[in-house]
Formats: structure tokens, C-alpha cells, sequence
């Protein structure tokens, strides 16, 4: 019997148990991937000029949209935070706030999301290209392995990038917010006191440690997105969508699980 | 050289190939004949390791490939090479580094002497001065010409052609046959050329197999093929609309070969 949407129950659990085989045969693919990736990185077969070329992309290229997004980022939460603590007198508790949320948070997350949308989809859109030209084929006709030749390099740059890129943009939302605080009536004394005292060692390397998991996803989600289109245009469209988003949804998740279990080691 | 024994597959619950049979000897030049989509691609592929087979076996040089790692094949690849139907050159590359892409990924050859390598390889397909050109800026008979260069890099005893004069003009596809029957005398390459191109085939193959439904119909000579009775190859040697009376309940019949 078709229920009110015109779809039977058993059309929608089919279509449920299709979604969860696709995001499985997904989750599996990315994952063999990440190990081939690996062995390739453990017998030393990492291409050194490549991963250099990669670095470039990954790190040069995208650091100022990245400098940019965590200014502003810095500059809305120093706007905020000022704004509310001025008015309860506790006006010299906002650079300590801000710098933890920025090195803990905003810096790592914000500079992920950036590099996600930047570089994982480019990464996506140029293998996707090669996979329906079948360059991808003639890499492997040519006896080169995709995976050596295509993903290590962009594994190892955004692993090794995303951290230094995070360094950039944590100093970039610290400045953005310092400023606005100050306009916002907080003394720099007062700010740069709080910001000293809250501020550990931990928070900040805690932030990056966290970011070199997110360049692992971006490169593995786009390079598997990428590997695996098929259908002409249309299909490298597709895949360059899915990676941007699976690589944010598994950001913001992985986010909250590294946050749980490194503050808690570090604490 | 080559063999495939009782060679299957299947996509989709589609069966492609239905336990194909062939040989191909050192130095001889064989060609698959057939309609699009009847699975002449695939069999590169599977010979090449691109995709397995469901079923049967494939023999290269005396070894059996269809169940190795990609590893392992990998060793095999570096004597065979694969001349794809739209050539997939890496487009980012010039077609010097096209050309040199696998002498350089392999160490074939120390760096100094790449560049005298790929304009040897580049002479022999014509196509000499062309080193600083991005694939973007050739005609597709040209690039044609750079994947065939490319192929011949790392000097393989067996090439596969899929669709090598497609798309190019009577002169040019002319010009490739002539390259590829030099490629014969000279270095003794072992060829497997997919195509349904029947001018060509026919003035290049020194054997011919025609491949429908998924299994070969007919194999044999040029000579042979051309007094064929088989109805499916009739029609595709005249280039008929229709297969001659009633021959589509099976095409193998009367009078040829079925292998």
C-alpha cells in the first residue's frame, strides 16, 4: 500500500538500505585508500617534488583567503565578546577568552572549512577529469599507481600545510579580534594580560594537532571523490559537490571527538 | 604472446564477453572487429589489467595475469603498453613530458639522456619539434601520434590499440597503419588493434577476429574474412544496414570458424 507520499514502506527501506550500502561501499573505498596511501608513505615512495608542488596549492595558495576568513572570524567574536563583558565590568577577561576560542576552535576549524572548499574540491575537479579522460588509465597502463602518483603528494601536503596555514590564521583572528576589542573599549594592557594568563600551551598545539587530522580527510575525501567519478561532466560536477560537503560534515564531526579527546589528554 | 582462454565479463548483470578464445603470436598483428559496444574495448582493458575478468584466464608471455595484484601487474604493464582510443595524454603536461612520463616514473634512463630519448620517439611518429606543445594545442590525429610515442617509451614487446585511426582523416589514418607495420618490421612489436575502422583493418591485420554478442563469430586471414559466408561478418564488411536472411538467431552460422 503507498503511504501518503506515494512512496510504499518498502520503497523507502529499500532506498534506506541503498543509502547505507553507497555511504558503506564509500567509507570502505575511502579507507582502502588511506592504507594504500600509507603504504606507500611507509616504504618511502613519496614523491618529494610533487608533494613540494602540492604544498605550494595547499599552504601559499590558500593562505589568504585563509588570513582573511580568521580576521573577520576574530574581529566578530572580539566584537561580541567585548561588547557583553564590557557591560558586566569584565571587560579584562576578553583577550584570554578570545585567544582560547581562537586557537582552540576558530583557527583549526575555520582554516579547515577554508581549505576544504578550496582545495578539496580543486583536488575532486582535476582527478574527477583525469578519471573520465582516462588519464587515470594511463597512469596505471603506464605501470604508475594512482594512488602513489595522484594522493600521497596531496595527502602528505595537506597533513603537513594545514597546521602551518592554522599558525597564519590563528595570528590573523587574534589581531582581527585584539583590534576590535580595543574599539569595543577593552585596555590593550588588560587584553594582552588575560590573553597570556588563559592562553596554555596546549590550547594552541592541541588546535593544530587537530587540523592535520582535517587535512587527511580533505585530501582522502577529495582524491576519492575524484578517483571515483564517472559520467562525463556532469559526474565531475557531482563528485567536486560531494567532496566539499563530506569533507565539512566529517570536519565539524571529527572536530568535536579530537576536541573531547585532546583537551581531555592534554588537561 | 597473448592468450585468452574461455574469457568473461559481466557489468551490471550485463555479460560483455562470453568465454572468448584467442592467440596472438610474437610479432603478428592481430585485429578485434566488431559494432560499438560489443565489448572490443574490454578486452584491452582486461588484457591490461584495467578491469578483471569474471571468468577464464588471461596468458601474457606465459604467465597468467587475470589474478595478480596490481603490484605484480604492474611488471607486466612495463612490457605492454595500451594506446588509448582518445589518447588520454596528461593534459597538464607538455607532450615532451608525456613522452618521457614513463622513462622518468621508472628511472628507464638517466635524466640527461631523457630529451635525445623522446625526440627519437617522437621522430619515429612524425611528430618531431612538437617536445614544448601542450595536448590542448594538437589536432587529435596528432595526439594520436604523442600516445603512440608515449607508448613506445619503455620499449614494450606488445602494444594494444583501441580505435587507432578513429576520428582521423583518410591520410592520417593511413599514416598510422604505416606506423604501426613499422613497428612490426622493426622492433618486432606484438599487436592487438581494436577498431571498427574495416579499410584499415584490413589493410594492416594479419588476422582478423570479429567479435558480436560477445563472442568471436568468426577469426581468421584478411583473405579469409573477405570470403566469409558468415552473415554478421558480411554485413559488416559491406556495410549493410540489415545482416543478410534471418542470420541473427546466430550469427556464427554457416561455414565459419566459431573460436
Amino acid at each position: 500500500m503507498a503511504s501518503a507520499s506515494g512512496q510504499s514502506p518498502t520503497g523507502f527501506f529499500t532506498e534506506l538500505g541503498r543509502s547505507v550500502i553507497t555511504l558503506m561501499e564509500q567509507v570502505g573505498g575511502a579507507g582502502t585508500l588511506f592504507f594504500d596511501a600509507l603504504g606507500y608513505i611507509a616504504r618511502g615512495q613519496a614523491h618529494l617534488r610533487r608533494t613540494v608542488a602540492q604544498m605550494g596549492i595547499v599552504g601559499i595558495d590558500s593562505l589568504p583567503i585563509a588570513l582573511l576568513t580568521l580576521l573577520f572570524g576574530g574581529m566578530v567574536l572580539g566584537l561580541h565578546t567585548a561588547h557583553q563583558m564590557v557591560r558586566f565590568n569584565a571587560g579584562g577577561l576578553v583577550g584570554g577568552m578570545v585567544a582560547v576560542s581562537v586557537a582552540r576552535e576558530l583557527g583549526p576549524t575555520l582554516t579547515g572549512i577554508v581549505v576544504a572548499a578550496r582545495v578539496g574540491s580543486a583536488m575532486a575537479a582535476e582527478l574527477g577529469t583525469m578519471r573520465v579522460t582516462e588519464q587515470v588509465d594511463a597512469l596505471r597502463s603506464l605501470a604508475t599507481s594512482p594512488t602513489e602518483y595522484l594522493v600521497v603528494p596531496r595527502l602528505l601536503a595537506c597533513a603537513i600545510m594545514l597546521p602551518v596555514l592554522t599558525v597564519f590564521a590563528d595570528l590573523a583572528g587574534g589581531l582581527g579580534a585584539y583590534f576590535v576589542a580595543l574599539a569595543g573599549g577593552v585596555r590593550p594592557a588588560e587584553y594582552l594580560l588575560s590573553a597570556r594568563q588563559w592562553l596554555q600551551f596546549s590550547d594552541f598545539f592541541g588546535g593544530l594537532s587537530k587540523t592535520v587530522v582535517f587535512g587527511i580527510i580533505i585530501a582522502l575525501v577529495g582524491c576519492y571523490q575524484g578517483l571515483t567519478t564517472s559520467g562525463g561532466a556532469a559526474g565531475v560536477g557531482r563528485s567536486t559537490t560531494r567532496a566539499v560537503v563530506y569533507s565539512i560534515v566529517l570536519i565539524y564531526i571529527a572536530n568535536f571527538f579530537l576536541s573531547e579527546l585532546i583537551f581531555k589528554l592534554w588537561r | 604472446m597473448i592468450k585468452l582462454v574461455d574469457l568473461s565479463y559481466q557489468v551490471d548483470g550485463k555479460l560483455v564477453l562470453d568465454r572468448v578464445n584467442l592467440e596472438v603470436g610474437k610479432g603478428e598483428i592481430v585485429a578485434i572487429m566488431g559494432r560499438s559496444g560489443s565489448g572490443k574495448t574490454t578486452i584491452l582493458h582486461l588484457i591490461n589489467g584495467l578491469v578483471r575478468p569474471t571468468g577464464g584466464e588471461i596468458w601474457v608471455e606465459g604467465r597468467e595475469i587475470s589474478r595478480l595484484n596490481e603490484r605484480q601487474l604492474n611488471q607486466v604493464r612495463r612490457r605492454m603498453a595500451l594506446v588509448f582510443q582518445y589518447s588520454a595524454l596528461f593534459d597538464s603536461m607538455t607532450v615532451a613530458d608525456n613522452v618521457a612520463f614513463a622513462l622518468r616514473q621508472h628511472h628507464l634512463l638517466p635524466a640527461r639522456e631523457i630529451p635525445e630519448a623522446v625526440a627519437s620517439r617522437l621522430e619515429l611518429v612524425g611528430m618531431e619539434g612538437s617536445e614544448a606543445l601542450l595536448p590542448a594545442q594538437l589536432s587529435g590525429g596528432m595526439q594520436k601520434r604523442v600516445a603512440v610515442a608515449r607508448a613506445l617509451a619503455m620499449a614494450p614487446e606488445i602494444i594494444l590499440y583501441d580505435e587507432p585511426t578513429s576520428g582521423l582523416d583518410p591520410v592520417a589514418a593511413h599514416e598510422v597503419d604505416s606506423l604501426m607495420r613499422q613497428l612490426r618490421s622493426k622492433l618486432q612489436v606484438t599487436s592487438l588493434v581494436v577498431s571498427h575502422d574495416v579499410v584499415s583493418l584490413f589493410r594492416l591485420a594479419d588476422r582478423i577476429a570479429v567479435l558480436h554478442d560477445g563472442q568471436f563469430v568468426a577469426l581468421g586471414t584478411t583473405a579469409e574474412l573477405l570470403t566469409s559466408t558468415v552473415p554478421i561478418v558480411r554485413q559488416f564488411i559491406e556495410g549493410r544496414l540489415e545482416m543478410p536472411a534471418r542470420a541473427d538467431a546466430d550469427p556464427g552460422r554457416p561455414g565459419m570458424e566459431r573460436r
